[in-house]
């Protein structure tokens, strides 16, 4: 167990190395980045100061190495635009993205895993009919235009709901008029996935030999559904679904830009905008160690669960 | 069973080469299982990209300032001249969606393949070799996989500028990693097996075992991934146009389209609202063709 779980914090470790070169390539991957930071009338005495200032005079290898210390002390540069350190910058919008992503999680959740389990009771029943179609729209329709569709119908129609901004909060009395749609917006993709793999992991359990055991022991069909059998089936469902909460702060990108939403993705759009590149190197760098770090505890909890993890390959 | 008297024994039981007529008519049985809806929605799709010059009423980029936010031809200012209505330059919706389908389409079909084969080679040779080759080409899969790929192809963009070849470029680099993870995964299942170590002991060389041997076990996976892949490229590629960032904006694009539509959402709802129709009917139907073909192709999925 030791070994496999020291062989799997090294390989995290080295994903984080590649994803840290990835990240520093983004902006010298047109040679200087000088030209890109800077706006175009600036004078070629400006650029010279800027350039060695940034430290972009420098070869790329110690540049690389500079980034990587500088980022060990917690210091990933400062904002062009604002002044600021990226990393106060990023914290101050983070916990909206993170509010907006959580609320997301929880619809797909509360909406997928009971279509998932109903439609696995009856195989090609009704509702699995209805389960199918509601997931493979939940995939096909682009979240952005069912924002834009949904503001159209609920704000611009029936005057419902703001059309964009965050309100006073989640928590104030019209704040969560603000979080419905783009929640909604941002959850419809994960919703479609955690249906599905709910529905494929209840036909897998219902049908094995613990299930039937415990319908011979003459448990009520409700017991043994939403107990027994909804237990087992959770555990891939919950494994994909860790990764699909990461992915969402990821997804809110462009679900953040729709509703005017105040989180990290709407401030990495204004950045590559204003050409304020390392506000979005140190997104991107967040959001990668985040997925790599959550996938790293989820495999690790499982080999807790299963032993033939932990015996067995690690791949 | 006769007795064989032919001079060769065995020449009654070995089967012809197919010919090329023989393989087209294989195509055609296949394509013709291929279920009603995704085969409808795709031809309709395919149709309007290559007759898209004939199909459009109108040139696709020609503005009209005194034909500006017309309504579609069923509500009570329009008329059949602009059958989907016209935009905020009196652009005619319906022939840019026509137009849009072949951006759609091209890039979608030229990201697949290139990722697929990216990742397909990847795979193979990462799950063949094992050791520090692995080692190497899983990291760097991991590290491409764990980034947020709309933010991270939203910079690549806006450094590479926009056009055609950037746009293929940035969502290739996004796409190869799934093909990796899963068909690395086969190729450890596939080199157990015992025809491998069969071929290794004749002697065979590897690139020979990888190409002849392995690979053809792979290739269904690889085209039920593709298909499935493509919807979320279609996808990928409308929200990088949605953003303004990818082609330049000459190109009518569904995610350009959609852009420009949504400050008029309020007064003239049809200009956002039909590129984004086009969109979800195409993906729809690329995404049932790929869970039908998982279900014909692979039988360990048939119940997803």
């Amino acid at each position: 167990m030791r070994e496999y779980i020291i062989g799997r914090v090294m390989q995290g470790f080295a994903t984080i190395v590649v994803v840290s070169m990835i990240v520093f390539l983004l902006t010298r991957i047109s040679g200087d980045p000088t030209d890109l930071m800077m706006s175009p009338q600036a004078t070629e005495e400006e650029r010279q100061i800027f350039r060695r200032l940034q430290g972009f005079d420098q070869p790329l290898w110690q540049q690389y190495v500079t980034f990587v210390t500088n980022a060990m002390r917690g210091d990933l540069g400062k904002s062009i635009r604002w002044g600021e350190p990226v990393v106060s910058l990023v914290w101050q919008r983070f916990p909206n993205t993170l509010q907006l992503a959580l609320t997301a999680f929880l619809i797909a959740l509360l909406v997928g895993l009971p279509v998932g389990a109903l439609s696995a009771l009856r195989p090609n029943g009704f509702f699995d009919s209805f389960g199918k179609i509601f997931a493979l729209l939940g995939q096909s329709i682009p979240s952005f235009w069912l924002g834009i569709m949904l503001i159209l119908l609920l704000s611009v129609h029936f005057g419902l709901l703001p059309t964009s901004g965050r309100g006073g909060g989640l928590f104030t009395p019209n704040g969560w008029k603000y979080m419905i749609m783009p929640a909604l917006c941002l959850s419809t993709f994960s919703m479609a996935a955690i249906t599905r793999l709910t529905r494929s992991g209840m036909l897998d359990v219902l049908d094995s030999e613990y299930i039937k055991m415990v319908r011979l022991k003459g448990a009520s069909e409700t017991m043994l559904v939403w107990k027994h059998a909804m237990k087992n089936a959770m555990i891939p469902v919950l494994t994909v679904a860790s990764l699909q909460l990461v992915g969402l702060l990821n997804g809110s990108v462009v679900i953040e830009s729709v509703f005017g939403w105040p989180g990290i993705g709407s401030l990495a759009v204004q950045a590559i905008f204003g050409r304020d590149y390392t506000v979005v190197q140190f997104v991107a760098l967040m959001t990668s160690v985040m997925f790599i770090t959550t996938n790293l505890v989820v495999d690790i909890l499982y080999a807790y669960i299963d032993p033939r993890i932990r015996y067995g390959r690690t791949d | 069973m006769a007795v064989q008297t032919s001079a060769e024994p065995l020449a009654g039981l070995r089967t012809p080469r197919p010919g090329p007529g023989a393989w087209f008519a294989k195509a055609a049985r296949e394509i013709s299982h291929i279920p009603i809806i995704p085969g409808t929605l795709l031809t309709l799709v395919i149709i309007a990209a290559i007759f898209a010059d004939f199909l459009a009423p109108h040139t696709p980029s020609a503005f009209d300032l005194e034909q500006t936010f017309r309504p579609p031809a069923w509500e009570a200012d329009g008329a059949w001249d602009h059958p989907l209505g016209t935009d905020n330059l009196g652009r005619d919706v319906y022939s840019r969606i026509l137009h849009g389908s072949r951006l759609a389409l091209f890039v979608g079909f030229v990201v697949v393949f290139i990722a697929g084969s990216v990742g397909t080679t990847l795979a193979i040779t990462a799950g063949y070799m094992g050791g520090p080759v692995e080692a190497i080409i899983m990291r760097v899969t991991d590290a491409f996989f764990s980034l947020p790929f709309l933010t991270v192809a939203l910079v690549l963009a806006a450094v590479l500028g926009p056009s055609l070849p950037n746009l293929i470029i940035i969502l290739a680099l996004g796409g190869w990693t799934r093909y990796a993870r899963v068909i690395r995964g086969e190729v450890l299942r596939l080199k157990e097996i015992d025809f491998v170590a069969a071929a290794k002991l004749a002697g065979t060389p590897t690139p020979m075992i990888l190409f002849k041997h392995i690979f053809p076990n792979v290739t269904n996976t690889m085209v039920v991934l593709a298909t499935l892949e493509l919807g979320g490229t279609i996808i990928a590629a409308a929200s990088l146009g949605f953003l303004g960032v990818g082609v330049p904006q000459e190109i009518p694009t569904w995610g350009g389209m959609l852009s420009e539509g949504r400050p008029y959402i309020a007064s003239a709802w049809w200009i956002a609202t039909f590129p984004g129709l086009a969109i979800t009917f195409t993906v729809l139907g690329t995404n049932l063709l790929g869970d039908w073909l998982r279900w014909r192709l692979d039988p360990q999925f048939r119940q997803l």
